[in-house]
């Protein structure tokens, strides 16, 4: 500590106290440990603007009748305060006075995900890889879970400041409806933009859905989380067969059964009509040894074969188990199958 | 080169009430006069029963307004993507207006129990403009039954020319 230079030289570059204010005192407190007094409060500064952020008192939130109406419509109970649920439908904003969802955002985009990552694999244990995440994404995206908050009837907040003054809407109106500084997709020519992006309205949205389904698991627990992703995310339909694109369909059946040692492919017509009219139609049968793995038909016979061979290799790759059973249900009891995966070469 | 690259995007498709059901009516507006005769139910409806209607729904919001001309009801319903003609038909100048659906009725010269028929009207619809479908069933879902081939009935039964 003799020297000063030296003293200047360790205060670490997250300390918060030494930018603070210029009229205070210049006194450096060496601290070596960078990561558990200094760094917390940057932390804090950085993401939540300074300490006039609110968070949003219940009293206050039961001054907004469409949040009560939202509450009853989602059927979250007694357990779920209508101030988290406030807390939901605010985004980040420049002007925020309040604390954002992006944390609950965070919380509830892990568990969806999670989840419905979860039944896919136990429903659809042998989706190649590209299509298994796109039908993960069908669920979790941005559409579908803009469209799951649409269909929760919430509201966005379209009025300015000044309308809301004219109109005499007080703040807590606005507390059921979706908060976000919305972003301007093409500013006009020579206008640069400084600072945070705004975001759209269905990214907003999702941000309100995932953050009701933290909010839902942080005060009703885990089952509670994965019931409401059940019932609202879940019960929605994505069509796995329709998303399934095979460039050479032949090559990859011949590919996949000689990996499990099954004898190779082998088309065979199996009823035709019109072979010499304008509309010819002909059936053939995809064969492995005795056993018929697919049947296609078309109009010609090189059509036919090739959605044969489709055909087979849908049958196997949207096997679906009997047991439909998720690893985290505590009922299951044996290991959960996966597939060794799609056949490269 | 893998045999096949890549899948076909999709996006999950809203099936309310295979999970949960949540009621597309979200909103209610009562826009009534207080001198007009046409008026007279819907003001009686508003002192009298009013309270026990909205408790039975706590999931839509009620609005009262004050307004001179005809008593008019109006609700605001969120619609779900699939049960939507204008999307199913994926007409885009039809788009603009699915998020906002809003259904107006007149209830000039209706009593209290006309005016409360109109209102389980309301809450009980949709939100969807009415339209003829073209099917007597509507489903997302493949038939169960498949399409008849001839292909593949035995031989011994097949029509002969």
């Amino acid at each position: 500590m003799a020297s000063h230079r030296g003293m200047v030289r360790v205060i670490p570059r997250t300390s918060v106290r030494f930018f603070k204010t210029l009229t205070e005192p210049y006194s450096p407190t060496i601290s070596t440990d960078l990561y558990t007094q200094e760094k917390e409060p940057r932390f804090i500064s950085l993401f939540q603007n300074d300490s006039r952020l609110k968070t949003i008192t219940e009293e206050e939130a039961k001054l907004s009748p469409s949040l009560i109406a939202l509450h009853a419509r989602l059927n979250l109970g007694q357990d779920f305060p209508l101030a988290t649920l406030a807390r939901a439908l605010t985004c980040d904003t420049k002007d925020g006075q309040h604390a954002s969802n992006s944390s609950l955002s965070q919380v509830g985009k892990r568990l969806v995900k999670y989840h419905v990552t979860e039944n896919m694999i136990t429903k659809y244990p042998r989706l190649p890889i590209a299509v298994f995440s796109k039908a993960v994404n069908a669920y979790v995206g941005t559409e579908s879970l803009s469209s799951v908050g649409r269909l929760f009837g919430i509201e966005v907040e379209s009025k300015s400041p000044i309308d809301k003054y004219l109109s005499g809407e007080t703040l807590e109106t606005s507390f059921g409806k979706l908060r976000f500084d919305s972003a301007i997709s093409k500013p006009e020519s020579g206008v640069k933009h400084y600072g945070k992006e705004g975001i759209t309205e269905d990214v907003a949205y999702k941000f309100a859905v995932r953050s009701i389904i933290g909010g839902v698991y942080l005060h009703k627990g885990e089952s509670a989380a994965k019931k409401f992703i059940d019932e609202y995310i879940l019960s929605r339909k994505v069509d796995v067969e329709s998303m399934l694109k095979f460039e050479q369909p032949q090559r990859m059946l011949l590919r996949l059964l000689r990996r499990n040692n099954l004898p190779a492919p082998v088309s065979k017509l199996m009823a035709e009509t019109g072979r010499h009219s304008v509309a010819p139609v002909y059936v053939v049968g995809v064969f492995s040894g005795d056993s018929l793995l697919g049947e296609g038909q078309g109009s010609s016979i090189r059509e036919a074969t090739m959605r044969g061979a489709v055909n087979a290799l849908k049958a196997h790759y949207l096997y679906r188990p009997l047991n439909e059973r998720v690893p985290s249900d505590p009922e299951r009891k044996e290991p959960l199958y996966v597939d060794e995966g799609e056949v490269y070469f | 080169m893998p045999p096949y690259n890549g899948a076909i995007k999709a996006v999950s498709v809203a099936r309310n009430g295979v999970g949960a059901f949540i009621r597309p009516c979200r909103k209610i507006t009562l826009q009534y006069c207080n001198v007009g005769g046409s008026s007279q139910g819907l003001r009686d409806f508003l002192t009298q029963r009013l309270t026990k209607f909205a408790t039975k729904y706590p999931e839509i919001e009620f609005q009262v307004a004050l307004k001179r001309g005809h008593p008019i009801v109006r609700g605001l319903y969120s619609t779900t993507m699939a049960s939507n003609p204008a999307i199913l038909t994926n007409d885009s100048t039809k788009l603009a207006d699915v998020h906002t659906n809003v259904k107006t009725v007149c209830l000039r010269n209706l009593n209290i129990d006309n005016v409360e028929n109109k209102l389980k009207l309301m809450v009980e619809s949709s939100g969807n403009r009415l339209y003829k479908p073209k099917q007597a069933v509507q489903s997302l879902n493949q038939s169960v039954r498949g399409i008849w081939s001839p292909f593949h009935v035995d031989k011994d039964h097949r029509f002969k020319i």
